[in-house]
């Protein structure tokens, strides 16, 4: 019977447990997930950290794992000592091969697919929430990476329809395909994917982009007819309109369709943005007006091109020169502040920042990496900065305690005395009365509040005299903090430092990379413009 | 009803279930298809760039050109 009882008292109460830890559960993994989310991986790492015995609940597939984060902050060893042994548990090393398989996409993201495929080929059996088709499509890409088409090619073929993510495999399967010799299958391919009906978004970027990748192959073999027929099939509004153009431009011109070819580069032409597509077309339509025999309206348009060359490479010397002056990098570390990952965001909209070039550099994969080092380190030395101020304010805060306690409390202990003395008065006459001693229950009720009163005094003493005797010991442990914190900031501020070199040098090669580039725009527009300057003037026939 | 009469009547409801089942197939393929032709030409694409018609016409030599350029005919 007692048993019974017992395990119905179980049954009852274990949902009202089960329900509490999962609301618990819950509330954390939000938490994490906030934090992630704002960029603050490391203090969603420690909280996963402190709150470590419900953390198995945390890792299941699709969720935010310590292996996430420790991957978002770059701690790529940190898991690769976690997947080094191998565990005799089923669940565990599912677990561990996820975790591989996390490992292999960083090193994939990082552009280090010899390592990426190493980490692959050490995965054995089943991994949590991936399945092999997961794995193999990872593996195709990296091959891909390391120039492997042919095995990606087939990795890709054989992968099972329902398990390719959309669009995707098909056009990196036509990609290596072509890339692998296999011209017929991967055109045919890149122009199925060209054709799809689709209202998705992602998709019909996707769509763009076969048919630009197309059409620029037909371009470059001479197939003009197919190649005007897959630029055709570009939309006018999507992200690869600006390239369909120019292509679309260039051939129609081969076609010999002057005209056509001006009405698609007369819509680059007017664009106020300055990229390599926009620049070519301000050299090409009055090469194809100069080609129709219309000098007067090719020189205006030459002339157009050499004053925004020149402007523009005034623009990058100004540009050039700031971030010489460390500008960019001053301009990366003060925006600490900013949450998420995507602090160029930001720094891009600032319009009292000097004009860097952002979208140009963030385009170059190594500048990406770099700033994304100096500002991930200039966030941290803020937060340390911060810690500092916390630990200053806390050291002042015990202080002031320790000082106020060794005033008040002898003060206290000996009106305590006296109460006490009252107390042990009072109590033996009322027990008398109630023939019980000291029995709470039998106690007149004020004289039982007063005693549960007096002992509830008695116990916020004892834990303020306890803190009083450990806050020299808080004191003596945030001192220490503070010198850790104190010893980190010159290492800080020298990796700072570094990866700001780097930064700038990455930087200012690209600079100039572009300014090379338009400074030889500007060279041929100069006798572009005289050219048709001459024409137009009657100086040359 | 005979066995005869109830396989008769039976045919007759089967052949009237498929040919509404055909009727439906055929007018959801011929909406489908009348959407996918819709999305196609409605979609904003270069080919719609044929339908533009651009009016060439020479133009004359901007002043500010001409200046420009006189040193550079007097130093030839």
């Amino acid at each position: 019977m007692r048993v019974s009882g017992s395990i119905c008292c179980i049954l009852l109460i274990l949902p009202i447990v089960t329900h509490a830890q999962n609301e618990l559960d819950r509330l954390l993994k939000g938490e994490i997930q906030y934090e992630s989310l704002q960029a603050n991986h490391l203090d969603a790492l420690l909280r996963i950290y402190a709150f470590k015995p419900s953390t198995d609940k945390l890792s299941e597939p699709g969720e935010l794992s310590a292996t996430d984060l420790q991957l978002s902050l770059g701690l790529s060893s940190a898991v690769e000592s976690k997947i080094k042994t191998r565990s005799s548990d089923k669940r565990i090393q599912q677990s561990k091969n996820r975790d591989a398989f996390q490992l292999a996409w960083f090193y994939y993201n990082e552009r280090k697919p010899a390592q990426a495929l190493e980490v692959l080929d050490n995965i054995e059996g089943k991994a949590d929430g991936v399945s092999l088709s997961d794995i193999e499509y990872l593996r195709a890409l990296l091959y891909i990476h390391a120039g492997s088409f042919k095995a990606a090619a087939k990795l890709l073929y054989e992968l099972p329809l329902i398990d390719q993510p959309r669009g995707y495999t098909q056009y990196n399967l036509a990609l290596a395909q072509l890339q692998s010799g296999n011209e017929e299958r991967g055109s045919s391919r890149l122009a199925s994917l060209g054709r799809m009906n689709t209202s998705d978004a992602d998709l019909l970027a996707l769509k763009d982009m076969a048919n630009l990748k197309l059409g620029y192959r037909y371009l470059q073999q001479g197939n003009l007819e197919q190649a005007k027929a897959s630029f055709d099939l570009v939309r006018l509004d999507g992200p690869f309109t600006n390239q369909a153009l120019l292509g679309s431009g260039w051939t129609l011109f081969s076609m010999s369709q002057l005209k056509r070819a001006i009405v698609a580069w007369s819509l680059l032409h007017k664009q106020e943005a300055i990229n390599d597509t926009v620049i070519e077309a301000k050299m090409a339509l009055p090469y194809a007006y100069s080609k129709l025999g219309v000098h007067g309206k090719a020189a205006n348009l030459y002339a157009q091109a050499v004053e925004l060359f020149e402007s523009e490479i005034a623009h990058l010397d100004a540009s050039i020169e700031a971030i010489r002056k460390g500008d960019l990098n001053q301009a990366i570390i003060n925006n600490h502040t900013t949450q998420g990952d995507d602090w160029f965001i930001r720094l891009s909209s600032r319009s009292e920042q000097a004009e860097f070039y952002l979208p140009l550099l963030l385009a170059n994969n190594e500048f990406r990496d770099q700033a994304d080092k100096l500002s991930q380190l200039a966030q941290l030395k803020n937060r340390i900065e911060l810690g500092l101020t916390s630990v200053a304010a806390s050291s002042e805060f015990a202080r002031l305690k320790r000082k106020y306690y060794g005033t008040n409390l002898p003060a206290a202990e000996k009106e305590l005395s006296a109460i006490d003395q009252d107390m042990k008065n009072i109590i033996p006459s009322v027990s008398q009365q109630t023939d019980t001693p000291n029995k709470r229950e039998n106690m007149i009720p004020e004289i039982a509040l007063l005693q549960q009163t007096y002992d509830n005094v008695l116990e916020a003493h004892k834990a303020t005299a306890e803190y009083n005797r450990q806050l020299p010991e808080y004191s003596r442990e945030l001192a220490e903090l503070a010198t850790e914190l104190k010893g980190l900031d010159p290492k800080l501020s020298q990796a700072i430092a570094n990866t700001g070199k780097q930064v700038e040098a990455i930087a200012l090669t690209t600079l100039d990379r572009k300014r090379n580039q338009l400074k030889s725009y500007h060279h041929n527009a100069l006798f572009a413009l005289a050219e048709s300057y001459d024409f137009a003037t009657g100086n040359r026939q | 009803m005979t066995s005869s009469a109830r396989t008769i009547s039976m045919r007759a409801t089967h052949r009237g279930h498929t040919t509404t089942l055909c009727a439906g197939l055929l007018i959801s393929l011929m909406l489908t298809a009348a959407c996918n032709i819709t999305s196609i030409e409605d979609e904003n694409t270069l080919s719609s760039l044929e339908q533009m018609d651009i009016n060439i016409q020479n133009e004359k030599i901007e002043d500010s050109l001409h200046k420009a350029m006189e040193p550079k005919q007097g130093a030839r």
